[in-house]
């Protein structure tokens, strides 16, 4: 066996092997290749996948009965740092306890350099809490929602003091691609927003323990300029249902010293200008009963009258710059990836675009 | 213990000793025989065992001459030859047991000097004892220091295993709980972790803090169980057990050399520092390979005991390691770390997990997009080094397991479209070279569209790279295809739960793609270049694999080079290239000439497209014209050079200009010739050569100067010499 091996380690590339077995491993090798990337629904090599160009007009959903308030509670009126992850590999929603008690523990020993945990010991230093959010999904192939709390006691605390949350993240999926979900084996769960806040040393700790845990990996998740265009366009579309108050940008000129620009519309200025580039008035569309679509040709459109607009008052072409953050009274989005969501209203729409941002991030 | 003792082979050593007195008496064996017990008995090494052996307990120790007598004459042999694992058995047995005190207890066990092996039986008699008798807590010490430095010496260590847990009830004693954690170290296995233990040593820690000995136990606990305890080792402390000094040490090596016994590699086993996860010297260093450790996040369902059987890959140092727990490995947490070690490619190699595939595939895909395409720490520039050593990494593993992960294809591709081609030109090209078998649909917007750009853009010396890489590239894929039509018969259309089939046909179609691809870079190139002779070499050799597929690989294929390739290497100025194009055209006859009969003989359905034959026909006959016939007007061919062009060229016969004699390549060669045919003529006339007789020595003399090419092209082609 042992020789067998060296020999064909040691063949080099162009002769022909006369080996049926390695050939029944060359096979199977070939298959599995070309099944990794087409089992996820891509022929290799084309896995270019493209933001959507048109989506639903985000409509206003009371989630409260879906979802526990104490739950949306912890959601909104937090910025978020966004990272993408890789699909995690044997992750259990049933297994959140246990989750839990080892996170705990390694945080615990990673504090203490050079200090042994037990795993499941009590820790009184950190109390690691892992829980589902229940309700948080959208579509029947979409994980649920987990979120992480790291809690600790402050260091000159008494005794009957509660803990304090120091660090809180979430994994989460929301109108997941199905097709992409569906080629993963079952071994795999599909989460790949993950956003934080808290102390960068919990942040990396954590990621660390999931990377070795489920053997995943993280990313930065940058909102593109198309992403922050896509939401200044679809949170003005909500002023309809409930007041935005004003339309916030900031933009960064490639200029020396370099300019920013923070360009506020009132919000009834911005509805107006986004009524009148729909291709179809929302008036119509209503009366047919039929799904409110938005184009990517519209938000475009709006984007330009923006920035015509300002061009006129101020003789400066926004466009020549980056667009790097859009904030209304819904939530605020950075470029850096970071995202503020204030209204719980709106939650799931904005996670459904944010998921889609972080697929098209995914290696395969 | 009597009859043992005739055993060891201390008394071999006795006769070797005497060999000069034996061989005077050796004219009978049964003299022999009685001599050798006599010397046996009389040996004062022999009555010192025996005397230890069978001292009565509570024989005084002060003033007792006998016992001095005998135990400088041990510590005489054990310093000078080492004892006898029977000699070792005795006197441990004697130390340990307390049989005459405490006081020589000490130094018995300091001359306890193996000269091959340790007895486990003794070792674990001596264990016992450590709790029975009353030892000096010193002499504890000195003993678990012994058996820590002739550890490797002891010839069995499953007994010492399954005291595991007497030995473990040591480490509450504040002063052996180094030793003891060092020597636990050395016989944990995955099923003494337990918890208890584990809580047994947390609770040692919180008494005695952060000791390292204690930490380095703890640490292979998690290894082993990483579901029990965790910890993460300081830097500072990471350098193991501490080599204790042992009074053995320099005795003992000196008994090994004058032994000649190999000295064990390591007489105090180090504790192997691999676990370096928790250095962050960049804060995103996504480049890094994982450091392999076992998996924490065990499947629910999965029984305890068939889990405890399973042994992790980070466990396994050797091949026959790996090939003895074949069915029970572990993979590691973290796939990422199988590409650093060769054991685990292989591994990964035979078991073909599809999910540990996809698993190694995220992680990879995931390093090459931050790196080169998402470029999330500002460029790439900081750590050139870094990514080059990654990517060499990557090409090592893939060149081992002989094909190229998905992942790595697909960054590939995408990753063509933005590179510069000169960014780490070496390895792209030479992974771009393992990339699988391109659907003929895709190889045009994949492949050919961005490698057109940059070879047209490039330096000289990329376009020679890339057409040795598509030259690879090209082997590979007839390597697959010769390897797998041989399994089923030239069907090799891949099952159907794939959702890409390759059949026959469809793998043509990509090489046939592949050639005319390489055909049109290697036109426009040479142009591009001035036909420069390095490049045209490069593509010499690409034809010299396409000329050979039926016959190499068996793929009935032929594809014939485009004249802008032909005449470039017909009309070179060198001969090499000249010589080359003859063997090119050479195997494609060959090629030919088997794959028609062949038809013949099968009457399969494969055929070579006729207009393969008539361009092979038209090149042939238009070399045999120019280097045999002197004529160049064959008019019959897309080679036709018109007769006023050439007239234009002001050269005087023209058509004779590339035969044999005056063709540039070979001018010089002619002229050699001429001279050394005729050394005597005053006025060269080349044309001379051509009478019949100066000519075949002509070319018996151009084959004797390497032109092999050219002579299979001309013994094969030509009538007059076949």
């Amino acid at each position: 066996m042992e020789g067998s091996y060296m020999s064909v380690a040691k063949t080099p590339h162009g002769s022909v092997v006369k080996r049926r077995s390695k050939s029944q491993i060359y096979q199977q090798s070939i298959r599995s290749c070309f099944s990794v990337a087409s089992r996820l629904g891509l022929t290799p090599g084309q896995t270019k996948m493209r933001l959507n160009t048109s989506r639903k007009a985000p409509k206003s959903q009371n989630i409260t009965d879906k979802v526990n308030p104490e739950h949306l509670a912890l959601m909104i009126k937090t910025e978020w740092q966004l990272s993408y992850v890789t699909p995690l590999y044997q992750f259990r929603h049933t297994q959140l306890k246990s989750y839990a008690r080892q996170l705990s523990a390694f945080i615990a020993a990673e504090k203490q350099q050079g200090l042994a945990v037990e795993v499941g010991a009590q820790q009184n230093t950190f109390k690691v809490s892992i829980s589902v959010l229940e309700g948080l999904a959208e579509t029947n192939d979409d994980p649920e929602t987990v979120l992480i709390q790291v809690q600790s006691k402050p260091l000159f605390a008494r005794q009957d003091d509660p803990q304090k949350t120091v660090w809180s993240g979430w994994l989460s999926c929301i109108n997941s691609n199905p097709e992409y979900l569906r080629s993963l084996s079952k071994d795999f769960t599909c989460l790949p927003l993950f956003g934080c806040k808290g102390a960068e040393g919990f942040t990396s700790l954590v990621k660390d323990w999931l990377q070795r845990t489920f053997d995943c990996c993280f990313g930065l998740l940058e909102i593109s300029q198309t992403s922050l265009q896509w939401l200044a366009a679809l949170w003005t579309n909500c002023h309809m249902e409930s007041n935005v108050q004003s339309l916030k940008m900031h933009w960064a000129l490639p200029v020396v010293p370099p300019l920013h620009v923070t360009y506020t519309v009132s919000a009834d200025d911005a509805l107006d200008l986004w009524n009148s580039v729909r291709k179809n008035s929302p008036e119509k569309s209503k009366r047919a009963d039929e799904e409110e679509c938005v184009d990517i040709e519209e938000v475009t459109r709006f984007m330009q009258g923006l920035m015509s607009h300002f061009y006129r008052h101020f003789r400066v072409d926004l466009s020549a710059g980056d667009l790097t953050q859009v904030s209304t009274a819904l939530g605020s989005a950075k470029r850096s990836g970071r995202i503020k969501i204030s209204n719980s209203r709106y939650l799931i729409n904005t996670l459904s675009l944010l998921t889609e941002i972080a697929f098209l991030k995914m290696p395969i | 213990m009597a009859t043992l003792l005739n055993l060891s082979d201390s008394d071999s050593s006795v006769r070797n000793d005497q060999s000069l007195s034996n061989r005077t008496i050796n004219r009978s064996l049964r003299v022999a025989e009685k001599e050798r017990k006599k010397n046996e008995a009389e040996d004062p090494f022999v009555v010192a065992l025996k005397y230890f052996s069978e001292v009565e307990v509570g024989t005084p120790v002060i003033g007792n001459d006998e016992l001095e007598k005998n135990l400088v004459q041990v510590e005489k042999v054990a310093l000078n030859r080492g004892l006898s694992p029977e000699a070792l058995s005795v006197m441990l047995e004697f130390a340990m047991s307390l049989r005459m005190g405490s006081s020589p207890c000490a130094r018995v066990l300091k001359c306890l000097l193996p000269a091959s092996v340790v007895p486990q039986e003794a070792v674990v008699r001596a264990v016992v004892w450590l709790s029975v008798g009353k030892i000096p807590i010193s002499t504890q010490v000195l003993f678990i220091k012994w058996v820590l430095t002739v550890f490797d010496m002891i010839d069995a260590k499953d007994r010492l295993r399954a005291i595991y847990g007497f030995i473990f009830s040591f480490v509450t004693d504040e002063n052996l709980c180094p030793f003891i954690c060092h020597l636990l170290y050395l016989l944990t296995r995955k099923e003494s972790v337990r918890v208890f233990r584990v809580r047994k040593l947390l609770e040692l820690q919180s008494k005695l803090g952060r000791q390292p000995y204690l930490l380095h136990l703890l640490s292979l606990y998690k290894v082993f169980c990483p579901e029990l305890v965790t910890l993460s080792i300081p830097s500072r402390m990471r350098s193991g057990f501490k080599n204790h000094i042992s009074p053995w040490k320099s005795a003992l090596m000196g008994v090994q050399k004058r032994n000649n016994l190999q000295v064990p590699s390591s007489i105090s086993t180090a504790f192997a520092a691999k676990d370096k996860s928790t250095s962050r010297k960049r804060k995103l260093n996504h480049l890094e390979l994982p450091a392999m450790s076992a998996v924490t996040n065990k499947e629910p369902q999965m029984e305890q005991t068939s889990r405890r059987k399973l042994v992790p890959l980070v466990q396994i140092q050797s091949f026959s390691q790996l090939l003895e727990n074949m069915h029970r490995i572990e993979l590691p947490s973290q796939m990422g770390s199988l590409l650093g070690s060769s054991l685990a490619l292989q591994y990964l190699d035979c078991v073909q997990d599809e999910s540990a595939l996809l698993r190694l595939n995220f992680w990879l895909g995931y390093a090459l997009h931050e790196e080169f395409l998402f470029c999330s720490d500002g460029g790439a520039n900081q750590n050139a080094g870094e990514a080059l050593q990654f990517l060499n990494r990557l090409l090592c593993a893939q060149h081992f397991l002989q094909e190229g992960f998905p992942s790595s294809d697909a960054f590939l591709y995408k990753f063509l479209n933005v590179w510069d081609g000169s960014l780490l030109c070496p390895q792209i090209l030479n992974l771009l070279s393992n990339i699988p078998v391109i659907p003929s649909s895709q190889i045009k917007t994949l492949l050919f569209e961005p490698l057109m750009q940059l070879f047209f853009t490039s330096s000289l010396f990329f376009k020679c790279g890339l057409i040795e890489c598509l030259n690879h590239m090209l082997l590979k894929w007839l390597t697959w295809h010769s390897v797998y039509a041989l399994e089923d018969d030239l069907d090799i259309s891949l099952n159907s739960h794939t959702s890409i089939n390759i059949t026959l046909s469809g793998f043509k179609d990509s090489v046939m793609d592949l050639v005319h691809f390489v055909g049109r870079l290697a036109s426009v190139g040479l142009q591009l270049e001035g036909c420069h002779s390095l490049l045209l070499n490069f593509i010499l050799d690409f034809y010299e694999t396409v000329c050979d597929t039926f016959l190499k690989f068996g793929l009935p294929l032929m594809v014939m080079p485009p004249p802008g390739v032909f005449c470039t290497a017909f009309f070179a100025t060198d001969p090499v290239s000249v010589d080359r194009l003859a063997y090119i055209m050479h195997r494609y006859k060959v090629n030919l000439t088997s794959a028609k009969s062949q038809e013949k003989v099968t009457k399969q359905a494969f055929h070579i497209n006729r207009q393969t034959f008539r361009d092979f026909n038209h090149y042939l006959v238009f070399m045999v014209n120019g280097l045999w016939n002197s004529n160049m007007c064959y008019t019959e061919t897309n080679l036709q050079l018109s007769e006023e062009l050439l007239e234009k060229s002001g050269v005087p016969q023209y058509s004779t200009r590339f035969d044999l004699i005056h063709h540039p390549a070979f001018m010089s060669y002619a002229v050699d010739f001429h001279q050394k045919c005729w050394p005597g003529r005053e006025d060269m006339d080349l044309n001379s050569i051509k009478q019949s007789k100066p000519w075949s020595w002509y070319l018996e003399y151009l084959f004797t100067q390497g032109f092999d090419g050219l002579k299979d092209f001309i013994q094969n082609n030509i009538g007059r010499l076949a």
